[in-house]
């Protein structure tokens, strides 16, 4: 999951730098996919071993039970906390890392929190009422997230990067510019 | 998949002109489609495997220090495990968060060429983060009073306190590690980071051996930062290695000359990284000391604590 946010990052950033905004697009939305399947597949994992894991810790009946259940929460929390991740990384990729803050900040603290304390104890629904809180709040965080990385503006952020990367190397940047096409036709001939 | 090479049969009854057309162009395009997510897959599994095993060896490294502990006694375990989960959350959270903020500006800067900003920036925020080690610092000398404030037993909270002092060089050797791997990363480099990090596990166990039966839980607590030094020594010199080598770009200077705005711009990037790593993984901490204050808390404690732990190896 880390890995792949700040792989997310690293690609996007550096084709923006590069002005080439299609293919950050590219990148951001192919390594959306790749976290949803890594998702699903930690998912199954973790649906597959509920059963063995919790007597690998413990030989309490009661804990093994509540294992196997909330291995199953679990899991739908991981299917959203991959991309979750990952869409962190693509905004912090466009440098505009408050984006993630904000959708954090709104997901996980004025919604997931809240929606767990009172499912479990108002509910008193227990361990899987918070996790349940959890999940609407990771949802909600992922669903604002996304909305953020599909209004993105390409052309725009890749303008923005070029501003960033030259605002104080005026006097070479055209030169630099040009140096740096050249290595991309080079690139591209390699390819 | 499927939808255009059912287009392909249809047209072939009907012999109208246009649809094989455009289904040959679907075609071209999905074939185009498809090789370029393939490339892009390749490309990003060459960042992200090293990276995976980088994060391996930092939970073995972990792992190996909680057994070590173990070995000394349940005192030294109960106090090790908590000076390091309040080193965690006071020191080296804030610090990664920080580092964060340089993925944008090093990542934007090596894609546009522009080797002066992604020197000046490695040396800014190296000296940020260790501005930041100040106040940090001041929290970790004072950690007895903090965790017998919050109710832990004296005894605990003194030897936590006598880890944690022994672990302050780490706080400074983060400092220097955690820009270098950005630097790295966001230039797409990530397999010196895994080689030097898996030599560093590699003389872990060793170095803890030797420690430990010396200085006891000192020991295990030296031995975290002498890894820690070796990974930041090794790839220190790599990245020197690189920029001295012909065609290198240690000739493109710009180490020193940061400008206010660079300044400002940095701080700003900072702020927001530096909280989105912090808020969400003190809301994990939350949700544990929420389940804490169940009416069945020691077994939903038990449950939640089992149920994390599979959860922390995809956090990698």
């Amino acid at each position: 999951m880390l890995s792949l946010a700040t792989c997310a990052s690293t690609r996007v950033s550096n084709e923006l730098g590069a002005n080439q905004a299609g293919r950050a697009y590219q990148s951001a939305y192919v390594s959306l996919g790749t976290s949803t399947i890594s998702g699903c597949i930690g998912a199954l994992v973790m649906v597959g071993v509920r059963g063995v894991w919790g007597s690998l810790f413990s030989h309490d009946q009661g804990i093994i039970k509540g294992v196997k259940k909330m291995m199953l929460l679990m899991a739908l929390i991981e299917v959203v906390n991959f991309p979750l991740a990952v869409c962190g990384g693509i905004v912090r990729g466009t440098a505009r890392p408050w984006l993630g803050m904000y959708a954090n900040l709104g997901g996980f603290y004025f919604l997931a929190l809240p929606m767990a304390v009172l499912l479990a104890f108002k509910a008193a629904l227990g361990l899987g009422g918070l996790l349940v809180g959890f999940l609407i709040g990771l949802v909600a965080c992922l669903i604002l997230l996304v909305v953020f990385v599909v209004r993105i503006d390409w052309e725009v952020e890749a303008e923005k990067a070029q501003k960033l990367a030259f605002c104080d190397v005026q006097e070479v940047d055209v030169k630099e510019r040009m140096n740096h096409r050249t290595t991309e036709t080079v690139d591209g001939a390699e390819a | 998949m499927s939808p255009p090479s059912k287009s392909e049969e249809s047209p072939i009854g009907k012999t109208s002109q246009p649809p094989p057309i455009s289904s040959l162009t679907t075609r071209i395009w999905l074939a185009n489609l498809m090789q370029m997510i393939l490339q892009e897959i390749k490309t990003q599994r060459g960042i992200t495997l090293p990276l995976l095993a980088m994060n391996l060896t930092w939970f073995s490294k972990i792992a190996i220090t909680t057994v070590f502990l173990g070995r000394l006694g349940e005192l030294q375990l109960v106090s090790g495990t908590l000076g390091f989960t309040f080193a965690n959350v006071t020191g080296f959270s804030v610090l990664n968060g920080l580092s964060a903020a340089m993925e944008p500006i090093c990542g934007q800067a090596h894609g546009a060429k522009n080797f002066m900003l992604l020197h000046r920036t490695l040396l800014m925020v190296t000296l940020l983060l260790l501005l930041a080690t100040l106040p940090i610092s001041f929290l970790w000398l004072n950690v007895d009073k903090i965790l017998i404030h919050c109710g832990q037993q004296e005894d605990v909270s003194r030897v936590a306190k006598n880890y944690l002092f022994y672990l302050f060089p780490d706080l400074i050797i983060t400092c220097l590690l955690c820009p270098l791997k950005v630097y790295l990363s966001s230039q797409s480099v990530t397999v010196p980071i895994m080689f030097s990090s898996a030599l560093g596990l590699a003389f872990h166990i060793p170095i803890n051996i030797l420690l430990a039966k010396a200085k006891g839980l000192e020991g295990v607590s030296m031995a975290i930062w002498i890894t820690d030094l070796m990974v930041v020594i090794l790839l220190a010199s790599y990245v020197l290695m690189m920029e001295n080598r012909k065609g290198g770009n240690w000739k493109e200077g710009g180490w020193l000359d940061q400008g206010v705005h660079d300044w400002l711009r940095l701080l700003k990037l900072c702020a927001p990284c530096c909280l989105t790593t912090c808020l969400e993984w003190w809301c994990w901490e939350i949700l544990i000391l929420l389940t804490g204050r169940l009416p069945n808390a020691k077994q939903a404690v038990g449950v939640i604590a089992i149920v994390l732990n599979f959860t922390t190896c995809f956090s990698l």
